[in-house]
Parts: structure tokens; C-alpha cells; sequence
């Protein structure tokens, strides 16, 4: 059984058809790419996932869960994390609290229990000793206690990376991660991605416009264009597919 | 929590601040006399109600100008359980509490709908309303709704006579032990799963959803924990005050005495809400005795000190302290930890 599987999903604002009619599935323990040119709709998929958007019509299923039935906040516990398109971390947490952060549905404290330091200081080392471990994972632990604003860009989305990750999900959603990032940043973030899958047995969906590294890490290709898949398959089948390359050059992305 | 002689250092500058606070406090009502003293427990009861708005608008970014309501229904009450059921102060707190912190999440539910200019709106429609419910429901002996509790104010206990003899030392210290407990839960609850969990709504909603925080959950909280606490800080200025009120202008003045509390000290911080609560009353008071022929003149100067105080202090009083003990710090080893990651 296919661990999220996406049918007939569309998604309208006013007269724009943002998703029309989509459909396709991901294995679980693949790294699928999404990709399309701008405005394709690839974010508003993620949105429609993480159920800060709602579909007009279709359904999404995630390890048989109905996920358009599932209330925003529980898209996490049932083992779906994301990152932002334009980073969405706290900016004014230190960034291990905004990994920690990420690891809420780990924690069980709520105010009463946190005010009367009932199991906080057990529960505070955990997150922490957990935070530190995936800083350290992705070489930030030395930034540990360094306010998330101000950073480089780069650092920021590694960061946001971590954040996901601590929530312990079964599929990761990376939107667009390696824009803005260096030539040298963007090979170790290719490299980051396929081993966090084998290390922390992940699924990954990946929205990206880097064509070499998509074509590089990626098990399948979902190619969307104005809403509509025009096309799936390896990287090497997408890659020559002649309706892709027309989506492409006629509106050149990436 | 941290590890290392840096954080051991802030431990121990942490540890002797503390102490030197608490002990000013004790001793502020040997050194004067009723009146500073009594304006003193004015200060740690805001500072209550304040630490409450901070928790709301500082940590969760939800702005109140209506928690001048909660405070007078503490006020009440413990105004009305004294009087005229005859119950002892301290068994009226909880009660004060959890009225409040009801009142308060019933409150928090349709303000989930709403943000920024609107709930602050909305909050201050709350502020308004309440005088009118008093007026309407409360009616003490010459008809008005003031609450008078001269005739059943606590006295002393003998075991106290060595250090609050006065009655004003007594409801002073009564204030300061629950206001330090207060402040000291606080502390803890900001400090932890949920203290981040405000933070992240304030800073990025839909983020923080898809980490799995419950939106709704949070603020409603954060809206209850809030009112408790300027219920409770109501329930402290019927004791020090020995009255409970709520004339119009009041209710609203005392809200938003409560929001320059926590900007002038500094939003989201733990000691803001403190400092600036001394700072308003010290500041209000001062003001109002600079010209004392010039009445009308005491609140405008009071106005224009806020305001270049804020000019100065864009953060508050502990937001501008910290960012120059930051400074300082970065200075002494300049680039050790700030570098950009290894790439
Ligand atoms: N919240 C929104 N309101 C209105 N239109 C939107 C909204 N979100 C996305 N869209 C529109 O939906 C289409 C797809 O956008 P998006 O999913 O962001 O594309 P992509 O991520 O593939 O670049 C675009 O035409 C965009 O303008
Ligand atoms: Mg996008």
C-alpha cells in the first residue's frame, strides 16, 4: 500500500485552479520529487497535506488515515512534517527551542503540570538531548543557543530541516529547499536529504527547481503544470518526456 | 539545563539578583511607612495582573486592553465573599482565580477568530461591559457599587507582630508571598513545552500547526492562565485597597496601566512585567506630586516620561538590559559562536 496517496485533488481560489484534478502516490521509503514550473501548484499541494488548505474536491489518504478529515494540528502526530517555501521558523527562539519546538508532539507537559515542575526537568532534557542530536546531525550544534534571526540563509534552512525532523515523522516535506543555497550547499544538502531518509526511515516529498539534484536523489518524478500531472515516472523517463520539456522551455523555471 | 562555566555564571548572577530582589522586598515596609508601603503593594499586585497580560500579549502576541475586567471581577470577588459572607482573605483567592481564569477562556473562545486591532477591540468592549454588569448586579449599602471592606479588613496575626505589626505591613507581605509564587510559576511555565508553544503561535501560526500544536488550545489557555492571573491581582487590590470598584474610567485605565506595565519592562520577559510595574506606580506617583497645583498637568507629564522611555527603550526596561549585557558579552569574545556554519 502506497504510504500518501493524493486523488482527484482540486483546489480553487476565486477562478484560479490552482490543482486540478490531481492524482499520484508515494512508496513508502522514496524520495518523490514534485516538480513544475512556478505557479504549477506544488506548494498548494503541500498545503492541501499539511490541511492549511482545503481541497474543493478529492481525497488524501496518508497510511490509510483520511488526512482531509484529520484537524491541522494532528497532520504531525500521524507522522507528517514539512518545511516552508520561505522559511517559517521563530525568529526569536534560540534555535535549539525552535527544534524543540518541532518536537511538541513528543512532549506531554501542558501549563498546569510545566508551572508546578511536575516532570518538566526529565521532560525539558529529553527535548533537549533530542534537539542537540539532530543539531549535531546536521552540523548546527555549535549554533545551538544562537537566536534564529540573524543567520545566514543557508544555516536557516538546515535548521528549518531539523525542526521537521523532531517531530520524529514518517514523511518529510521539503518545499523548495535548496533555493537561495550555494553551489557547495546545494551537493550537501543532496547528500543530507538521502542519508536522513536511510538514518531516520523516511519518506520524502520534494518540491525543488534544482534539476541536478532532483535528478540525482529522486526514486520517482511528479511533473505538474498548471495545476494538471503532465507527467510521472523515474527521472530518467521524465527527464525525455516530451511534454516536459515543452512545460519547461515555455516557461522556463529554476 | 545548559552546561559549561558560562552557564554556570549566569546561574549564579541569576541566584544573587534573586536574592537581592526578594530581600529590597522584605525590607522596603521596615524602612517606611504606611503610605509607601501600601503604594508598594499597589506595585506587586499590577505586577501580577501585569506577568498575566505578559504571558498573552508578550509570549502568545494576543493584545488585551480589557483585562481591567478580570482584575475587578477578583476584585469583587473577594470584595463580596469578605463582606458578606464573612469569609477570611485567603480563601477568597482561589476563588477569585477561577472565576477569572473561567471568564477568561470564555473569552479566549470567540477571540480565536479574531487578531490584532480587532481583538484588541474586542477586548476593550469587554472592559466596558464590566462596570455596567457591576452597576447592574451589585448593590451595597448606599446603593452605589462600591464594595467597602474597612469594616472586615484582616488583621495581623500574632505570630507576625515582629515584622507586621501595621496592618499595612501585613497586607503587604500577604501580597508579596503571593505574588512571588505567582511570579515564580511563572517563571516555570514560560520556560518549557508550552512556553514555546506560545511563542512559535505568536511568531508563525501556521507553522506551528504543522508541528502539531493545537492553535485554539494554546490561546484559550493562554487567555485563562492570563485572566487568573489579574483575577487574582483584583483580589489583592480589594485587600490592599480595602475596596473593590468599577467606574468606567477605571476599569479602563487599570487595563491599560496593566499593557505600559509590560511594554515599559519589557514584553515576553519574565522580570518585565515586575520592573515595570514599580516603574508605573513609582512613575504615576512621582508625577503627581512634581505639581501638585497643576493637576491636569501630572498625566501628561506622566505620558511624555512613557514615551521617552520607549524612545530610549524601544524593548523595555529588561529587553534594553539584556541587549546591552548581550553586547557587552559579545564584545569580551567577539565571533566565537555568531560565525556562519561550516560549510
Ligand atoms: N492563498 C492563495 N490565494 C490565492 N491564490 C493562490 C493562493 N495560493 C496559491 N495560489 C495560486 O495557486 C497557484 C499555484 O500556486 P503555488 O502552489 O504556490 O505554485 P508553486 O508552488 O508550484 O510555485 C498560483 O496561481 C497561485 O497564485
Ligand atoms: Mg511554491
Amino acid at each position: 500500500m502506497p504510504l500518501l496517496e493524493v486523488e482527484e485533488v482540486k483546489v480553487e481560489f476565486g477562478g484560479v485552479v490552482a490543482l486540478d484534478d490531481l492524482s499520484f502516490e508515494i512508496e513508502a521509503g522514496q524520495i518523490c520529487a514534485l516538480i513544475g514550473p512556478n505557479g504549477a501548484g506544488k506548494t498548494t499541494l503541500f498545503n492541501c497535506v499539511s490541511r492549511i488548505y482545503k481541497p474543493t474536491a478529492g481525497r488524501i489518504r496518508f497510511d490509510g488515515h483520511d488526512l482531509l478529515a484529520a484537524a491541522p494540528h494532528r497532520i504531525a502526530r500521524l507522522g507528517i512534517t514539512r518545511t516552508f517555501q520561505n522559511l517559517a521558523l521563530f525568529p526569536t527562539l534560540s534555535v535549539i527551542d525552535n527544534v524543540m519546538a518541532g518536537a511538541h508532539t513528543l512532549g506531554h507537559l501542558g501549563p498546569l503540570r510545566s508551572a508546578l515542575r511536575l516532570g518538566k526537568a526529565r521532560e525539558e532534557s529529553r527535548l533537549r538531548d533530542l534537539g542537540r542530536r539532530l543539531l549535531a546531525r546536521l552540523s548546527l550544534d555549535h549554533l545551538a543557543e544562537h537566536p534564529a534571526a540573524e543567520l545566514p540563509y543557508g544555516t536557516l534552512k538546515r535548521v528549518e530541516i531539523a525542526r521537521a525532523l523532531a517531530a520524529e515523522p514518517r514523511l518529510l516535506m521539503l518545499d523548495e529547499p535548496a533555493a537561495g543555497l550555494t553551489h557547495s550547499e546545494v551537493d550537501e544538502l543532496a547528500a543530507t536529504i538521502r542519508s536522513i531518509r536511510d538514518e531516520f526511515d523516511l519518506t520524502v516529498l520534494l518540491v525543488e527547481h534544482h534539476m541536478a539534484m532532483v535528478m540525482g536523489i529522486s526514486d520517482r518524478v511528479v511533473v505538474l503544470d498548471f495545476g494538471s500531472k503532465i507527467a510521472q515516472g523515474t527521472p530518467e523517463q521524465v527527464r525525455n518526456d516530451p511534454r516536459v520539456i515543452e512545460a519547461y522551455l515555455g516557461s522556463p523555471a529554476a | 539545563m545548559k552546561s559549561g562555566p558560562g552557564a554556570r555564571r549566569a546561574l549564579l548572577i541569576r541566584g544573587a539578583t534573586t536574592i537581592a530582589v526578594v530581600g529590597v522586598l522584605c525590607w522596603l515596609p521596615q524602612q517606611y511607612g504606611p503610605t509607601e508601603t501600601t503604594l508598594y503593594a499597589e506595585a506587586l499586585f499590577i505586577a501580577v495582573a501585569a506577568m498575566g497580560l505578559n504571558l498573552l500579549t508578550g509570549y502568545n502576541g494576543q493584545v488585551s486592553i480589557g483585562h481591567g475586567a478580570f482584575f475587578g471581577l477578583g476584585a469583587y470577588a473577594t470584595g463580596i465573599l469578605m463582606l458578606d459572607h464573612g469569609w477570611p482573605f485567603l480563601a477568597t483567592l482561589p476563588v477569585a482565580a477561577v472565576l477569572a481564569a473561567v471568564v477568561g477562556a470564555a473569552v479566549g473562545f470567540p477571540a480565536l477568530r479574531v487578531k490584532g486591532l480587532y481583538l484588541a477591540l474586542i477586548t476593550l468592549g469587554l472592559a466596558a461591559l464590566f462596570p455596567a454588569l457591576v452597576n447592574k448586579f451589585v448593590k451595597s449599602t448606599g446603593g452605589t457599587s462600591l464594595v467597602q471592606l474597612y469594616r472586615v479588613r484582616p488583621k495581623p496575626p500574632e505570630w507576625a507582630s515582629s515584622f507586621a505589626a501595621a496592618e499595612d505591613q501585613w497586607r503587604y507581605y500577604v501580597t508579596l508571598v503571593v505574588a512571588g509564587v505567582l511570579f515564580a510559576l511563572m517563571v516555570n511555565l514560560v520556560r518549557g513545552r508550552f512556553g514555546r508553544a506560545l511563542v512559535a503561535v505568536r511568531e508563525h501560526e501556521a507553522a506551528a500547526e504543522t508541528l502539531g500544536i493545537n492553535l485554539a488550545r494554546v490561546k484559550v489557555s493562554a487567555f485563562a492562565i492570563s485572566a487568573l492571573y489579574a483575577g487574582v491581582a483584583g483580589s489583592l487590590a480589594a485587600l490592599v485597597r480595602l475596596q473593590a470598584n468599577a467606574g468606567q474610567i477605571e476599569v479602563f485605565q487599570q487595563s491599560i496601566i496593566f499593557l505600559v506595565a509590560v511594554v515599559i519592562g519589557g514584553t515576553a520577559t519574565t522580570l518585565g512585567p515586575v520592573v515595570g510595574a514599580f516603574v508605573v506606580v513609582l512613575l504615576q506617583d512621582h508625577t503627581a506630586d512634581l505639581i501638585k497645583d497643576e493637576p491636569t498637568l501630572s498625566p501628561a507629564l506622566f505620558g511624555i516620561t512613557l514615551i521617552l522611555l520607549m524612545y530610549v527603550l524601544p524593548d523595555g526596561l529588561v529587553g534594553g538590559c539584556r541587549r546591552l549585557f548581550r553586547r557587552i558579552r559579545g564584545r569580551m569574545h567577539a565571533g566565537s559562536a555568531t560565525d556562519s556554519a561550516p560549510t
